[in-house]
């Protein structure tokens, strides 16, 4: 493989990213929304609220004991406020790895189809294995930048609300750790392989995002099971997640890679 | 030697479309061969199956004497399609530097190239300027820069002065042509521009139908339609069309004119030109049914003076 080529289509495609605005505006407001917006909004108002917040959901009262929660918190709402945040909002904030994956894989094919410069590339001595490379990573780079930088942004907020109000940090769990470093890689190599196979076949940017979009679906699966305490987010349970999405990607990838090629790639333009 | 040279060159889609069948020719080092035919005709196809692009379903192609599905071949040839673009958001500078490490070439030698050919093409003051903000005719001369960058043995033209005015398309083969007679690269030429390809091209070949109907120089291809030859006598009384078979029925013909006491004004033979050609294999509607050379009304035709009263 020649990494001088691939280098030059990664930062071409990455440079690509900033002059489309179908794939800007997603990138910017799904992280702030998601990692800024709405978990400041929700643990300002539980503070305020107090109690009444949670009054009546006996069932996030059933779910706290499965939680390891630090035992400086000794009030409920705190407590519900800790696991929202590290172990509720963890499968949640796989939302934005997802998000911006689909959308960047979306624009780094389809969107080369449409704007008809993809024909120029396969016209290149770049072989197919060269391009799925530097498209791979020009979608999972940005993705896995943007997904960090969301944390940085959703741990200062989180963490500045705790120790303003209560003096004490909110978001410190260790399950974030693989949650980092393993899920969120992990979910961004799933959600990029299914993107990019469906950007194979799509005609169109939106035909290619709405359908890879539906990876999200299965994560708010997770979330819901965790909500109604069928599954406990906990250290081994990310780790098997991770393990098997990992195994998903691979075996995902493996399968991208004979499909693209050149005859099938420019049959569908 | 052979640039290229294709053996009952087929392709069939796994639609089931048959876009190309029996494809057989052969186009020497240096020469500038142009495809000519209709839309649908397979052009695009051939170029994408001798750039190896697409895998025949029949027959074989090689090009510069290896097998056209070689990928080592893309760095020796070049392709300029007709919908195939460079990058908008970036200057024409950075395209042409990007393509440039697409093939190998190393930043000072691309940097020279670049300058090089920018010059030669009369851009080098618009190398700044983002892409988009080029017209279609420029942008045509900065993808002519791209396909030269790595001095490729063959260039493949698909379509390459669609969507351009007259006078830009003129410019732009003209540019081909000067191009690649300077640096000695192989062209093939693939359009539906007859006036433009005749003006450039060494040989021709006619495709109809996903079949190459006719292929040769430009003489052989007249001569091959030459089957009738007519001469235009224009008197006082008006002009006339008459077929003849040797030189002396002319002369025949002019007496008789004379005696009739009609006064000549010009006696011209009339050589079918391409278009002629052309339409004679090809047909009207790219139908590949041979029609009848219509020479009253063709205003291209090139004509010789006999006599000129």
């Amino acid at each position: 493989m020649n990494w001088s080529r691939i280098r030059a289509i990664v930062q071409k495609d990455i440079r690509e990213i900033s002059t489309n605005r179908m794939v800007v505006v997603p990138m910017v407001v799904v992280p702030l929304i998601l990692c800024v917006v709405l978990p400041a909004v929700i643990t300002l108002l539980a503070f305020k609220l107090g109690v009444a917040a949670v009054q009546g959901a006996s069932f996030i009262e059933k779910i706290i004991p499965q939680y390891p929660v630090p035992a400086e918190l000794t009030s409920t709402v705190d407590s519900i406020v800790y696991i929202f945040l590290n172990y509720t909002f963890l499968p949640f904030f796989m939302v934005v790895p997802i998000v911006i994956s689909t959308v960047i894989a979306a624009n780094a094919v389809v969107g080369e189809k449409e704007r008809k410069t993809l024909e120029t590339l396969l016209y290149t001595p770049v072989t197919s294995r060269e391009l799925l490379v530097a498209k791979e990573l020009a979608v999972f780079l940005p993705a896995m930048l943007i997904a960090y930088a969301s944390f940085a942004g959703y741990f200062l907020i989180t963490n500045a609300i705790g120790l303003t109000l209560r003096g004490i940090m909110l978001v410190r769990s260790p399950v974030w750790i693989p949650g980092l470093l393993l899920l969120a890689p992990a979910v961004s190599l799933l959600a990029l392989s299914v993107s990019i196979l469906v950007s194979l076949k799509a005609k169109n940017f939106m035909e290619a995002q709405q359908t890879a979009g539906l990876v999200v679906l299965p994560v708010l699966v997770l979330v819901g099971a965790q909500i109604s305490g069928i599954l406990v987010f906990n250290l081994p349970v990310v780790l098997i997640i991770s393990g098997a999405l990992l195994g998903a990607s691979y075996l995902l990838v493996g399968r991208i890679g004979p499909r693209f090629n050149r005859e099938r790639v420019i049959s569908t333009m | 030697m052979k640039a290229i040279e294709t053996v009952e060159l087929g392709k069939t889609y796994d639609n089931g479309v048959k876009a190309l069948q029996g494809l057989s020719f052969t186009i020497e080092e240096g020469e500038i061969f142009g495809l000519l035919g209709p839309n649908g005709a397979g052009k695009s196809t051939t170029v994408r199956l001798l750039n190896g692009t697409l895998a025949p379903t029949e027959g074989h192609s090689t090009v510069l004497g290896r097998e056209s599905r070689t990928q080592e071949l893309r760095t020796e040839t070049a392709t300029v399609a007709e919908l195939a673009q460079m990058y908008e958001h970036m200057t024409v500078a950075e395209n042409l530097a990007f393509f440039a490490v697409l093939y190998d070439i190393g930043p000072a030698d691309a940097a020279r190239r670049i300058e090089e050919l920018l010059g030669r093409l009369h851009l080098l003051d618009r190398k700044d300027d983002k892409l988009g903000s080029l017209s279609t005719g420029l942008k045509k001369r900065v993808q002519l820069v791209r396909a030269l960058l790595h001095h490729p043995r063959i260039v493949f033209f698909d379509e390459p002065t669609s969507g351009l005015d007259p006078e830009s398309a003129r410019e732009v083969v003209e540019l081909i042509e000067t191009m690649a007679r300077e640096e000695g690269t192989t062209v093939l030429l693939c359009t539906h521009n007859l006036p433009l390809a005749e003006g450039i091209c060494d040989g021709f070949g006619f495709l109809a139908q996903g079949r190459l109907v006719r292929y040769g120089s430009k003489r052989e291809l007249l001569e091959s339609v030459m089957s009738e030859r007519q001469v235009r006598l224009l008197t006082d009384a008006g002009e006339e069309l008459h077929s003849y078979t040797e030189p002396r029925d002319v002369n025949r013909l002019v007496r008789r004119a004379i005696e009739d006491g009609r006064i000549i004004r010009e006696v011209r033979q009339v050589v079918p030109s391409l278009e002629d050609a052309y339409f004679h294999f090809v047909g009207r509607n790219g139908s590949a049914e041979s029609t009848k050379v219509d020479m009253t009304f063709n205003k291209r035709r090139e004509e010789h003076e006999l006599v000129e009263n």
